[in-house]
């Protein structure tokens, strides 16, 4: 049994990514390792093709890794079934992507609650826990609306409920605020620190060093391989970016 | 700017004229104009160091980043901390701050990928065999 207080939520050691084979190989990812502790956020930078998708899809168990390991809660996603799998899924990790991914035909709530419905919990209670997600990211009265009666950014916000609904502890951003205005967009960066900040442990990914600086950690991405990380001190007088 | 009186607690007091508030709003009116570029350090260092012999550019380039990354984590925690009603004179140049840096944060990308660039059409045109840049890219398909 993992010690969860001082075990990271999520951990890559020495990851390696090869897409392909033979002279076609394409090496997404080059011995990266990483580790995430609860109330952390990192944003994980690089141009594209650096491997910044290919990371984010690992961590969430959404593709596998060709050497390495990735242990979600101190689990490695390597030794579990396909259906333990697709329950770490559900239960551990939430997703917010750049496209949304809200199905059309459902309500707020009943997108938010999908997740928790498919993992067997029942109906009544998945909608109460929908409700207090959205009512977290600042959109109960939402609840009722479907996609297309919602802005970019309330649709943003209820992908994040999503992601957090129940009791997950990872959310992984691939370029949440790309569809969205500078101001929206702020808004779902600073949700999804209020978040963290609350005990999750967020990845982003982004192109944007602006957005990245919300953020604990940066991580820079070149073929595949961490070139550079910068974190934030607390010790670091912040006034002192203004001197 | 008019005197008027000092106060009790010996400030003293001061009240703008009619040619003053015409100034101000004048001044108000017009868009500043950025005639001459300020002096830019880090520009005249990069541009020093790709001239000059046995001076790792990218190294450079990537200590910036580290730094200009941190000074944006340093202005926008500041932000995070700001009062959105209360603080908005803060907030608005805080903004301006965090968008200068976050522009020399794109400069430095545009940077590293250009000298990419360059370092690999250097390697294309000198080949270590000493054959032609076509029959090297030839060799490397």
């Amino acid at each position: 049994m993992s010690d969860l207080t001082t075990t990271p939520v999520l951990e890559l050691r020495d990851v390696t990514r090869i897409h392909g084979s033979g002279v076609t190989a394409v090496h997404a990812l080059r011995g990266v390792s990483l580790s995430v502790q609860a109330g952390e956020l990192v944003a994980v930078m690089g141009p594209s093709g650096s491997g910044k998708s290919t990371l984010l899809n690992v961590a969430g168990g959404l593709d596998s890794v060709t050497t390495g390991a990735v242990l979600v809660e101190g689990v490695d996603l390597a030794t579990l079934s396909k259906a333990d799998l697709a329950a770490v899924r559900r239960r551990a990790a939430g997703y917010v992507f750049q496209d949304l991914n809200l199905i059309p035909t459902l309500t707020a709530a009943e997108n938010v609650a999908l997740p928790l419905e498919l993992d067997g919990t029942s109906v009544r209670e998945s909608r109460r826990l929908a409700v207090d997600s959205l009512e977290a990211v600042g959109v109960a009265e939402l609840a009722g609306r479907y996609p297309d009666e919602m802005s970019g950014g309330q649709q943003q916000r209820v992908a994040i409920a999503r992601a957090l609904v129940g009791d997950r502890r990872l959310v992984l951003a691939d370029e949440p605020t790309g569809a969205l205005d500078s101001e929206t967009g702020e808004a779902v960066l600073r949700l999804l620190r209020r978040r963290v900040d609350e005990g999750a442990a967020g990845v982003l990914v982004t192109h944007e060093s602006r957005h990245a600086a919300w953020a604990d950690r940066v991580v820079f991405l070149r073929d595949g391989t961490v070139v550079d990380s910068t974190s934030y001190s607390v010790e670091a007088d912040a006034a002192g970016a203004l001197s | 700017m008019a005197q008027l009186e000092t106060d009790d607690d010996g400030r003293v007091v001061y009240e703008i004229t009619a040619a003053g508030r015409t100034e101000v709003a004048q001044w108000f009116q017009e868009p500043v104009r950025r005639e001459t570029a300020p002096r830019d350090e880090l520009a005249i260092k990069l541009a020093v160091a790709v001239t000059a012999p046995d001076v790792d550019v990218t190294a450079i380039v990537q200590t910036q980043r580290g730094e200009t990354m941190r000074t944006l984590q340093q202005l926008t925690r500041l932000k995070r901390d700001a009062d959105e009603d209360a603080d908005l004179a803060w907030l608005l140049v805080l903004d301006r701050l965090i968008f200068d840096a976050e522009a020399e944060a794109r400069w430095l990308d545009h940077c590293e990928s250009r000298l990419a660039r360059k370092a690999g059409e250097k390697a294309v045109r000198r080949p270590a065999s000493g054959r032609s840049p076509r029959a090297a890219q030839g060799s490397a398909r």
